[in-house]
């Protein structure tokens, strides 16, 4: 029982920490010389798993970016705009999925 | 989780400040898009020119700042009117390297960037508000 809500735990701190990179593309989105960054895929991050914070979730540079412009920004804000929407749905899934099973829980404590 | 969408709208708001500064500049470049010197060969308005640095704060956000606000020091564009209180020997004037063309694209741009905040601002509120709900009684 307890795995299931650590690692509901574990990946909403990681879409908040995806959420925060994302705000930083977008807030530098007309820096020259600002590199578009994104963090650790999730399975990474759940092998190291060690009450993973956003320190323990790791940057990197984006290398598929879609653009890179003259003054050598790579942020593309369509891209940031599309990842930002993939994590929204992720979270209202994953508090969704949390919800529902503490709802459960207390329907077994109930009964 | 919580502070790092909280700090998500901090760095959305550094963004927004950002581009509220530029679109500032912008418009001061519009607004003098005429003004010429006052004495005779006097040098018209220089175009400004806004530039952005990335800074990061103790909490590790990366946050945007002002790098530097410089002058454009391209040529004027010259006209020729000796009856003009600006105009030199000849009878040129100087007016300022304002291209209005190339302002609108900016502020274009920068009302883009803006709505683009703006939407990370209004998705972390979003996501922290499905946090508090997961506590609600259903």
């Amino acid at each position: 029982m307890g795995t299931l809500l650590e690692v509901a735990f574990l990946q909403a701190r990681w879409l908040a920490a995806r959420q925060a990179v994302t705000a930083e593309n977008v807030a530098n989105a007309s820096t020259p010389g600002y590199r578009a960054r994104d963090v650790a895929a999730f399975d990474e991050v759940l092998a190291r798993f060690s009450g993973a914070g956003r320190s323990n979730v790791q940057t990197a540079f984006d290398s598929n970016s879609w653009e890179i412009r003259p003054s050598g920004n790579s942020v593309s804000l369509e891209e940031e705009m599309v990842r930002a929407g993939g994590i929204s749905r992720s979270y209202a899934l994953n508090t969704g999925i949390v919800s529902a099973f503490h709802r459960m829980m207390m329907q077994a404590v109930r009964n | 989780m919580m502070d790092s969408l909280t700090g998500s709208l901090t760095i959305a708001g550094s963004g927004l400040q950002a581009q509220s500064m530029r679109l500032r500049v912008v418009s001061e470049n519009l607004a003098n898009a005429e003004s010429t010197g006052k004495t005779p060969g006097a040098d018209a308005f220089r175009r400004k020119l806004i530039s952005f640095e990335n800074i990061t704060q103790d909490g590790g956000l990366n946050l945007v700042d002002l790098k530097s606000i410089t002058r454009d020091l391209s040529d004027f564009r010259i006209e020729r009117d000796a009856s003009h209180p600006a105009a030199d020997a000849n009878g040129d004037v100087k007016y300022p390297n304002v291209s209005t063309m190339i302002e609108l694209a900016d502020m274009r741009e920068a009302g883009r960037n803006y709505e683009a905040n703006l939407q990370v601002m209004k998705q972390a509120r979003q996501m922290i508000s499905m946090t508090l709900d997961m506590m609600k009684e259903r």
